[in-house]
């Protein structure tokens, strides 16, 4: 052979082995990404909706205190949050700080007694992933406190960023070297009312934060269920669910109207009940990794859009804010279950059967969904009087101290009010959905470490409890 | 003859220790102003715990010294007494309470404080309107009131539980003492007592290491 044709036959060989490597490069590139790929997304493909996960975290309530022992609480918290995250950003920006541990009783009287401003949630957040999030850097020792619910600053040290855990009952705060030079205790308006802590009116330990008194233009209106005002929305929220498998799920309706769409033998199942709310399964568990709380409630809330949406207001903000999360630890997979809440006029929209959407993400991947929004219509009106909270709660003091201990039995009315002076965790204004009716009542929303208790907003009668354990 | 009388007796002690009983079931508790605080707010928190359906004047009085002094009318000088607010802004929360102590009949002979001085009972001026609040509910009712632009000086916070005749049946009263509010608020001792102790660190060590 010459030494030509055998120069021909090595780049034969050559460009047999390129194209066995692009052949196999080819085929990962098309298959192994996919492959790759934790299964919520599968689901998630097709019409992709992405969400602004941030905008869902909004604090109960921003406080600017006052010095003695009052508050103010802010308008707009969600504005004041975004403040106080740009203020603690600025302390980031100093020494490294120490963190230390301060009692409940220090961190009351820092936010007390002083100029202060405090920043509450109802669900706790990982300290760690939150600083990481709002590009707070990383706090020294900041891993020590694992989750808050209650930050802020006080004039008591004004270089220090305090934190709280109401779970764990747990105080903290941050100490640096000297304070931001544009440290401030009050970042937005505010509304007229005064509130204070719920156990200097009554007596007691409670960190509620209460209202002397008040007004509201709240009043009592129609509801309609989503699937009354949108009949085709069940198929709508099947085809977003299952994604390209629609054409494979089985459509069961039984003698109760009620309509499941089921993929392969159970393995997701999407049930839409006449009442209007839907549940969703997948039982799957993930094989992906969690992507931490913020991780993870963007996988939940790009899905609840989604799947039927999440509400919008009418300048197209989101009407909807996380309520509550609880972490989940089952073994392999972890995540969170997250519950939204719906909003009306500003206030949260809540029933005995809970929150609006609730959402469990677990290795990475939705695994359940439960979905009951409302559309409402008439619930403003003239402003009027409310109830003053604290004679809600003295009022009401049997009926919270028996849900909450499960025990029917009398009790003497001076161990019930002390326990709700003890015990009690936020009361704030909102709606209750009275389903069975068509209504949505004003009401007074109560939280103990037990149960979620609704008053009549103006007359202070007891309209209904979800119990929610600790 | 007697014995009826004697059940006539025991019928009207009855009527009247349920009478009593009644009267007395009823009860007001000042859960703000704590008692004997010490603020530099120039507010401060009234709040009234009425256990029952019951009725209450809520009244604040300031602390003020009689003094009298000499003025001159048409060319004669006449002696009138004046009231005027006592220099107590160097008082603690213990001498607060000694001065209440001495209102209200706990001691008969007052205490000396932290000033120097002897806590005497000082005259009771009416600050602002009583209020009388009507709890209708069968159960506990609130009663609360926010007081501002409150002048530096003492204050007592009375209440009285009124009766059917609308006579006090019951009283509760406390003292706040409201001082200057300082221009500058001086560094607190807050944070001294509890950082950083062994406990804590050892917790926060072994936290780490199985982290």
């Amino acid at each position: 052979m010459s030494s030509r044709s055998r120069l021909i036959e090595h780049a034969k060989s050559v460009i047999l082995v390129v194209l066995f490597i692009a052949t196999i490069l080819l085929l990962y590139l098309l298959w192994g990404k996919d492959y790759l790929r934790p299964a919520a997304v599968t689901v998630l493909r097709g019409q992709a909706a992405e969400v602004n996960e941030s905008l869902l975290v909004v604090p109960d309530y921003v406080a600017y205190g006052s010095g003695d022992g009052s508050f103010s609480l802010a308008d707009d918290p969600a504005e004041a949050f975004a403040k106080a995250v740009a203020q603690a950003a600025g302390f980031a920006k100093l020494s490294s700080p120490t963190l230390s541990q301060i009692t409940r009783e220090q961190y009351r009287a820092a936010m007390t007694g002083f100029e202060s401003v405090q920043l509450s949630f109802r669900y706790a957040l990982p300290t760690a992933q939150f600083c990481e999030y709002y590009g707070l850097g990383k706090f020294t020792s900041s891993d020590s406190s694992e989750s808050f619910t209650c930050f802020g600053f006080s004039e008591a040290s004004p270089e220090s960023i305090f934190f709280k855990d109401e779970s764990s009952g747990s105080c903290y705060r941050l100490l640096f070297g000297e304070a931001p030079a544009s440290l401030s205790y009050r970042f937005t308006d505010a509304g007229s009312a005064q509130y204070y802590y719920c156990g200097d009116i009554l007596g007691g330990k409670a960190d509620a934060m209460i209202a002397l008194e008040g007004e509201s233009t709240l009043q009592a209106g129609r509801m309609l269920t989503e699937l009354e005002a949108d009949p085709m929305l069940s198929t709508e929220i099947a085809r977003a669910a299952y994604g390209d498998t629609f054409d494979f799920v089985r459509r069961l309706r039984d003698g109760f109207g009620t309509l499941t769409y089921m993929y392969g033998y159970g393995a997701k199942v999407l049930t839409c009940y006449t009442d209007g709310s839907f549940d969703y399964y997948d039982e799957s568990t993930g094989r992906g990794e969690s992507r931490g709380f913020f991780g993870d409630l963007k996988t939940a809330a790009d899905f609840v859009e989604k799947c039927g949406g999440i509400p919008k207001d009418e300048n197209g903000g989101l009407a909807m804010q996380l309520f509550g999360a609880i972490r989940l630890d089952q073994g392999r997979s972890s995540g969170y279950v997250f519950g939204f809440v719906q909003t009306e006029d500003g206030v949260p929209v809540l029933s005995d059967r809970g929150c609006s959407v609730e959402v469990e993400v677990s290795g990475g991947q939705v695994t359940r969904m439960k979905r009951a929004v409302i559309k409402a219509s008439d619930i403003s009106g003239d402003s009027r009087e409310v109830m003053q909270p604290a004679n809600v709660l003295a009022g009401n003091c049997n009926h919270i101290y028996n849900i909450s201990t499960n025990s029917m039995l009398s009790v003497e009315p001076a161990e019930a009010y002390a326990y709700v002076a003890d015990n009690v965790r936020s009361m704030r204004m909102g709606l209750y959905e009275q389903e069975d009716l068509g209504t949505l009542t004003p009401c007074w929303i109560v939280l103990s470490p037990a149960a979620r208790f609704f008053f009549d907003l103006y007359d202070g009668t007891p309209l209904g409890f979800d119990l929610i354990g600790d | 003859m007697s014995r009826r009388l004697a059940r006539i007796a025991a019928f009207a002690l009855a009527l009247v220790m349920m009478c009593t009983g009644v009267c007395f079931a009823a009860s007001a508790e000042i859960v703000s102003p704590a008692a004997s605080s010490v603020t530099d707010s120039d507010s401060f928190l009234i709040s009234v715990k009425l256990d029952s359906v019951s009725k209450a004047r809520i009244s604040v009085y300031q602390q003020k010294e009689a003094v009298e002094v000499s003025r001159t009318v048409s060319g004669t000088s006449i002696k009138v007494t004046e009231y005027v607010v006592p220099d107590l802004s160097a008082l603690k929360p213990e001498d607060v309470q000694a001065i209440s102590d001495l209102y209200t009949g706990v001691v008969t002979k007052g205490a000396v404080m932290s000033n120097g001085k002897t806590a005497v009972k000082y005259t009771d001026i009416p600050y602002g309107d009583p209020v009388v609040y009507e709890n209708k509910a069968e159960g506990i009712g609130i009663y609360t009131k926010q007081l501002t632009g409150v002048a530096p000086g003492l204050y007592r916070v009375n209440v009285d539980l009124l009766g059917k005749d609308g006579k006090p049946a019951a009283s509760a009263t406390t003292f706040i003492l409201v001082k200057e509010k300082p221009k500058v608020k001086e560094k607190t001792d807050l944070f001294e007592t509890n950082q950083g102790t062994a406990a804590q660190t050892l917790k926060t060590v072994i936290k780490n290491i199985f982290k």
